[in-house]
C-alpha cells in the first residue's frame, strides 16, 4: 500500500492515474457485489422490495446519511474523525429554518447559504482545533458535538421552528424528472466529491496526508491546510444534510440529528475506507450508505423488530473494521 | 475480499430470518403500527396491547410494529415504507406535532386510513384519532396537587420534549389548573425529555438551588417523576410531606404510589389508545358491519359507529386508595 501511496504522491501523472483507478476499481467491485447480494436477498423475501416506489423510498431514505457520509469520508481519509456532524445538522437546520418561517420569509437561497455557511464555520473551528492546535480529532469533534448542540438549544430556546415556506419544503419533498430532490442532491454531492478526490491535486494530497503524514510533509504538501480543509468540507456537507433534514421533516427540531454521526461513520467504514487513513473511495461510501439504507428499508418491509435491526447494524460495522484490520 | 463481503451478507440473511415473519397469509388484514419509540415503557405497552387485540390473536389481522426511535424523520420514512407495502391501514403515534403532518397527508392522499393514537398531529387529514385529553390531564394533576397543599406552596414542573403535543397540551392544562389556585407558585420548570435519568438530574439541581423550598413536584410523565423521587430519597426529603404527582400510570409508578413515594399518577390506558385504534382501523377497512372487539368499548368509551373523527380516552386517577385494583 505504501508503494501505491508514494506513486500517488510522487509518480508520473499516468502512473498516478493508473494506481488510483486500480484501487478504486477493486474496492468498488467488491462492495457493489455485496450490495447486489443484499438486494437479491430482499427481493426474494419480499414482493414489494423491487418496486420502483420502494427504490425511490430507499434512495431518498439513504440521501441524508449519504451526504453526511461523503463529508466524513474526507475526514477519515486523513486519519481523522468527525463526531460533531449530527449536532451541526441540527444547528444548520435551525439557522436555515429561521429565515423561511411564515412571518419571516426570505428567499430560500439565503436559507441554503445559511445552512452551508453554518456547517463550514463549525468545520473550520474543528479544522483549526485539530490541525493548528493539535487537539486529537476524537476529542475536538466530541467537544464540538456538545457545543453545537448547546448552541442549537440556546438559539431555539429548546423549541422547534415550524411553518416553513413551500420553497424550503420542496427541497425535502419535491421531485425533478421523477427523482426526489434529496436523491439528486446526494448524487450531485457524490459526483463533485468523487471528482475532487480522484481528479484534483487536492484529492491526491488528501490520500497522501492520510497514508503517511510525515512523508507528505517532507514532499512539500502543507498537511495542516489539507487536514483543516477536510473538516471544512465535512462541516459544509453536514450543513447541507441538515438543510435537507429540516426540509424533509418540515420543522427544525433542536433534537434533530442525534446519533446520526454513527450511521455516517458506519457507511464510510462498511464502504471500505480505512479508519487509519489513506485508503478508501467515495464509491465505497456511496454503496456503504446504500447498504445501510437497504438494510433499514428491507428490514422494515419485513417487519423485523428494530431491536434485531440494531444488532445487525452493529455486527456489520464491527465485521467491516475487523476485515480492515486483517487486510493490513 | 469475497470472504468478508459475503460473510456480511450471510449475517444479514440469518439475522433477518431470526426476526422476520416469513409465512404471511395473503388473506389477513395488514395494519402498520408506527410507534414513536419502543425504548420507553408506555409505547412498549401500547404496541403490546395492539398485538394482543382479539382480532390479532384470532389471526384475522396482522400487525407490523415500526419503531420510530423518537425521530420524526424515521417516522416519515416509515410511512413511505408502509405505503409501498400497501398496508390496509396505518396506526400512528406521531412523535412531533408538526413534523408528522406531511407524512400523514401523504397517506391520506394515497387513500390509506390513518388512525392517530397517543399523541396529536397538526395535520387535519387523518381518518380518526384516539388520544387522551392531555390538557385535561395537566389540569387534573394541578388540581390534585392543590388538594394536597391546601395552604399553598412552591412547585417545580418537569416537562416532556418541547414541541411534542403531549408537552404543549399538558403544560397548558397545568397552567390553567394552577391559575385557579393563587397560593401555588411555580418555582421552576424544565424539560426532562420523558427520561428518568434526566428527571433525576433535574431534581438534584433543583434541590440544591431551592433548599427546603420545594413543596410539591409535578411531572408531565411518570418516568421523570420516578427520577425525581430517586433524587429526593438521596437527599432525605420526606416524600409524605412533598407530594410527587405525574401522568401515565406505568407499572413502576403504580408501585411507587402503593408504597407512598408517589402521591398520584394519572393512568393512561395503553389498551384504550392501542386496541381502540385497531378497532377504528378495522372499521375503516371492513365497513359499517364491523363490531369492535376490544373491551375498552364496553363502558370506558362510546363506539359511536366508529366513524367519529376524534375519540377522547378518559384518565383514571390512581392514588394510594385505589391503585391496588389496577396493579
Amino acid at each position: 500500500m505504501n508503494a501505491n501511496i508514494t506513486k500517488i504522491a510522487t509518480g508520473t501523472p499516468s502512473e498516478r492515474r493508473k494506481a488510483e483507478i486500480t484501487k478504486d476499481f477493486i474496492k468498488s467491485f467488491s462492495i457493489i457485489l455485496v450490495f447486489l447480494a443484499i438486494c437479491v436477498l430482499f427481493t426474494s423475501l419480499n414482493q414489494y422490495f423491487l418496486t420502483w416506489n420502494n427504490w425511490l423510498n430507499l434512495l431518498r431514505q439513504s440521501s441524508i446519511n449519504g451526504i453526511l457520509a461523503i463529508g466524513v469520508t474526507f475526514v477519515i481519509l486523513t486519519k481523522g474523525i468527525d463526531l460533531s456532524v449530527g449536532s451541526v445538522m441540527a444547528l444548520a437546520g435551525m439557522m436555515a429554518a429561521n429565515l423561511v418561517t411564515t412571518g419571516n420569509e426570505h428567499l430560500v437561497i439565503w436559507s441554503i447559504l445559511a445552512a452551508l455557511g453554518t456547517g463550514a464555520v463549525v468545520g473550520l473551528a474543528n479544522g483549526v482545533l485539530i490541525a493548528r492546535i493539535n487537539v486529537p480529532p476524537f476529542v475536538a469533534t466530541l467537544g464540538m458535538l456538545s457545543m453545537a448542540r448547546g448552541l442549537t438549544l440556546i438559539y431555539s430556546d429548546g423549541r422547534p421552528i415550524a411553518n416553513l415556506t413551500a420553497s424550503l419544503r420542496w427541497i425535502g419533498s419535491g421531485n425533478v424528472l421523477g427523482l426526489p430532490v434529496p436523491v439528486l442532491i446526494f448524487f450531485a454531492v457524490f459526483l463533485i466529491g468523487w471528482l475532487t478526490l480522484s481528479r484534483t491535486t487536492f484529492g491526491r494530497y488528501v490520500y497522501a496526508v492520510g497514508g503517511n503524514e510525515k512523508a507528505a510533509r517532507t514532499s512539500g504538501i502543507s498537511t495542516r491546510t489539507i487536514i483543516a480543509a477536510t473538516y471544512v468540507i465535512c462541516g459544509l456537507l453536514a450543513g447541507l444534510a441538515g438543510l435537507v433534514l429540516t426540509a424533509r421533516t418540515t420543522a427544525a427540531l433542536p433534537q434533530a440529528g442525534i446519533g446520526y454521526e454513527l450511521d455516517a461513520i458506519a457507511a464510510v467504514v462498511i464502504g471500505g475506507t480505512s479508519l487509519s487513513g489513506g485508503r478508501g473511495s467515495l464509491v465505497g461510501t456511496l454503496f456503504g450508505a446504500l447498504i445501510i439504507g437497504t438494510i433499514n428499508n428491507g428490514m422494515d418491509l419485513m417487519g423485523v423488530s428494530s431491536y434485531y435491526q440494531q444488532l445487525l447494524k452493529g455486527a456489520i460495522i464491527v465485521l467491516a473494521v475487523i476485515a480492515d484490520q486483517i487486510r493490513k | 475480499m469475497i470472504n468478508r463481503r459475503t460473510f456480511i451478507a450471510a449475517i444479514a440473511a440469518s439475522t433477518m430470518l431470526l426476526g422476520a415473519d416469513l409465512a404471511a397469509a395473503q388473506e389477513k388484514i395488514r395494519i402498520a403500527a408506527l410507534s414513536f419509540g419502543e425504548a420507553g415503557e408506555y409505547m412498549k405497552a401500547w404496541s403490546t396491547e395492539i398485538q394482543n387485540h382479539p382480532a390479532v390473536k384470532e389471526g384475522k389481522v396482522e400487525i407490523t410494529v415500526f419503531d420510530g426511535k423518537y425521530d420524526p424523520l424515521i417516522q416519515a420514512n416509515q410511512i413511505d415504507t408502509a405505503l409501498t407495502q400497501q398496508f390496509n391501514a396505518i396506526i400512528m403515534a406521531p412523535f412531533d406535532l408538526e413534523a408528522s403532518a406531511p407524512a400523514i397527508d401523504k397517506a391520506a392522499e394515497a387513500k390509506v386510513p390513518v388512525i392517530v393514537s397517543a399523541l396529536k398531529t397538526s395535520s387535519k387529514n387523518y381518518t380518526a384519532s384516539i388520544i387522551v385529553d392531555d390538557r385535561e390531564g395537566g389540569r387534573i394533576i394541578a388540581e390534585e396537587m392543590a388538594k394536597r397543599l391546601p395552604s399553598g406552596g412552591n412547585l417545580v414542573l418537569m416537562e416532556g420534549p418541547i414541541g411534542q403535543s403531549a408537552q404543549i397540551e399538558r403544560r397548558a392544562g397545568v397552567d390553567a389548573g394552577l391559575e385557579a389556585h393563587s397560593n401555588l407558585k411555580l418555582l421552576a420548570d424544565k424539560s426532562g425529555n420523558w427520561s428518568r435519568a434526566e428527571g433525576q438530574a433535574l431534581m438534584e439541581n433543583w434541590l440544591s438551588a431551592y433548599p427546603d423550598q420545594i413543596n410539591g413536584v409535578l411531572a408531565e410523565n411518570d418516568e421523570m417523576a420516578l427520577g425525581a423521587i430517586e433524587a429526593m430519597k438521596a437527599a432525605n426529603v420526606d416524600l409524605s410531606k412533598v407530594p410527587v404527582i405525574a401522568i401515565d400510570g406505568i407499572p413502576d409508578a403504580k408501585r411507587a404510589v402503593e408504597n407512598g413515594e408517589m402521591a398520584v399518577t394519572l393512568y393512561k390506558y395503553a389498551r384504550a389508545e392501542g386496541q381502540g385504534a385497531v378497532d377504528l382501523a378495522l372499521r375503516q377497512v371492513i365497513g359499517a358491519e364491523y363490531k369492535p372487539q376490544s373491551e375498552v368499548w364496553n363502558g370506558l368509551m362510546e363506539w359511536k359507529d366508529g366513524t367519529q373523527k376524534d375519540y377522547v380516552v378518559p384518565w383514571l386517577i390512581l392514588d394510594k386508595d385505589n391503585v391496588k385494583k389496577y396493579m
